[in-house]
């Protein structure tokens, strides 16, 4: 085995599908990186029940593009609540259907990318700003289940805030 | 009255939004003000011996890392100390709250020699060596050719124009004394808002628990009916299925929200990045699903800010006396029971921006207090699930 090759892990879709990917590079998910050192290199595949061929490829082009980057330090969430900004490059990645990008936000919560994860959030919360409740079904093929007399009360609820 | 005078008196004098030190840095005042209380030192010349006293004073009454413990006065022949009290809230004021700018007339090296023996080298700080005496003329502090008014001042953040805390300086007066007042009231009267704030939201908190477990109690009353209702009908279905009917089976689940795409602690994770308001608004007016996550997604940026802004108090009240329970790098006391790390007291400038998104907080979730949500027939238990 080479020493380029040696720094390969391969990982399984649940479709079966196999990618060979450096190790670098998984190891931006928190879930691999453990699993790496605690088995150490291998030729086997990895399975990932969870994740399909598209999503797993998706999740690691993005693995790819930042696999250079410095593991995330431990932000406090009131930090991260605060800033809702999205690069360029992560904005224009996520740039999918809506079932993709709940399926790379599942992705990366399984595999443990904070930072993938983050962005996922992130850009769904940017779909809901700025909607009415009923957009917001619209977008997101939520039925409205509120009775008639319940969404009297929340339209009171929300006047005041309305207002401002 | 001298048109200095009266215009620091009114605060009508702009300071410079970006000021360039003896070294050459140039250090934006604008952004400065935001983070910290920028206070304007000036010096009246660098052969002035009474004004690098101020500056010793201030190392002594904490801002160097090991203060004396005495301040021997070689002017008025008079030793102080620091009260044992103030040891810790001064630390405070003086290494978190304020950024000093020091403005002093030139030549560089002269200033360069006032700010070593004064013991400022370590800091941040910037020197500005008013060669030209611009600056001076500019601010309206020019004395003479070669002197400026020996001023304290800070510069109001929204202004970002000059006010007075002490104007001249003389032996055994160097306005150190004005300096502490006007910093312990900055913080004092903020941390009592912080308090009062703080209070509001745990009172929302409440509110909020209230609330979700009026609606929760609601919704289960009304999926009873539901599914007695649908038992009746599923029987009924029952009885037209054996009579070889071709009906549509409508379950019970179709009439409740359909699952979101993503799971709850998902949802809860995106709910995050929105403000309050926008979750009231819009999140918890969707459906019953995204209203449960809605109610804990606000009780969570609560509670988070909440307990953020309790710790970063420096203070503890017993009485009307205050009294500061740590400060960073603290020489005294240290390892008293109670104290805080370092960097777990914000600064004043901090700890308003932290103020602000609370009180938006509240503002956000304000129309819960008006909307009867028939919380009070909930018994006590209830509302604290």
């Amino acid at each position: 085995m080479s020493a380029s090759e040696a720094k390969k892990i391969t990982l399984k879709s649940c479709d079966d599908i196999e990618f060979k990917v450096d190790i670098r590079v998984a190891s931006r998910s928190i879930l691999l990186k453990n699993m790496i050192e605690d088995v150490g290199e291998t030729d086997q595949s990895i399975p990932l029940p969870n994740v399909n061929e598209r999503v797993l490829k998706k999740v690691l082009e993005w693995c790819e593009h930042h696999k250079d980057d410095p593991q995330p330090a431990i932000e406090d969430s009131d930090t991260r609540r605060r800033n809702t900004e999205i690069d360029d490059w992560n904005k224009k990645f996520l740039e999918v259907e809506q079932d993709m990008l709940f399926e790379i936000i599942l992705a990366a919560n399984y595999l443990d990318i904070k930072q993938l994860l983050d962005i996922g959030c992130k850009t769904v919360a940017n779909m809901i700003k700025g909607k009415t409740p009923e957009q917001i079904r619209e977008t997101f093929n939520i039925q409205n289940d509120f009775t008639p007399e319940e969404e009297e009360q929340i339209r009171k609820e929300n006047e005041w805030a309305e207002d401002r | 009255m001298d048109p200095f005078f009266s215009s620091v008196q009114t605060g009508s004098i702009r300071f410079p939004r970006e000021v360039t030190d003896m070294d050459g840095n140039v250090h934006d005042v604008v952004e400065l003000s935001k983070k910290y209380v920028v206070v304007i030192i000036t010096i009246k010349s660098p052969q002035c011996p009474v004004c690098p006293q101020l500056l010793k004073r201030l190392n002594f009454l904490g801002l160097h890392d090991t203060p004396s413990f005495k301040f021997e006065d070689t002017f008025s022949n008079t030793v102080t100390t620091v009260p044992r009290r103030d040891i810790e809230l001064y630390r405070i004021l003086l290494r978190l709250d304020v950024y000093f700018i020091i403005v002093c007339p030139g030549p560089v090296d002269e200033v360069r020699r006032l700010r070593k023996i004064c013991d400022f080298e370590a800091y941040p700080y910037p020197f500005i060596a008013d060669e030209d005496m611009s600056l001076a003329t500019q601010t309206g502090l020019r004395m003479s050719e070669t002197e400026i008014v020996p001023v304290i001042a800070y510069i109001e953040q929204a202004s970002h124009t000059i006010g007075r805390i002490r104007l001249g300086r003389s032996w055994g007066r160097y306005g150190d004394g004005e300096l502490m007042t006007y910093l312990k009231k900055q913080r004092l009267l903020l941390e009592n808002k912080a308090r009062r704030i703080v209070k509001g939201a745990e009172e929302v908190i409440v509110a909020l628990k209230r609330a979700r477990a009026a609606e929760k109690n609601r919704r289960m009353i009304r999926n009873e009916n539901t599914n007695s209702e649908s038992s009746t009908q599923e029987a009924k279905l029952v009885s037209q299925h054996q009579s070889n009917m071709q009906p549509t089976l409508h379950n019970a689940e179709e009439f409740h929200v359909r699952p979101a795409s993503l799971p709850t602690e998902l949802l809860f994770a995106v709910f995050d990045f929105l403000s309050a308001r926008d979750i009231v608004r819009m999140v918890m007016a969707t459906c019953h699903q995204w209203r449960t996550i809605g109610f804990e997604a606000i009780i969570q940026n609560f509670r988070q800010l909440t307990n953020e802004v309790s710790h970063a108090l420096s203070y503890h009240e017993r009485g009307t006396e205050v009294h500061v329970r740590s400060a960073r790098k603290t020489t005294v006391d240290e390892g008293t029971e109670g104290s805080k790390s370092p960097d777990e007291i914000l600064n004043v400038r901090e700890l308003d921006g932290v103020l602000l998104e609370l009180s938006d907080h509240i503002a956000g979730v304000r129309p819960l207090y008006i909307v009867d949500w028939g919380g009070d027939d909930l018994n006590e238990e209830l509302y604290m699930t």
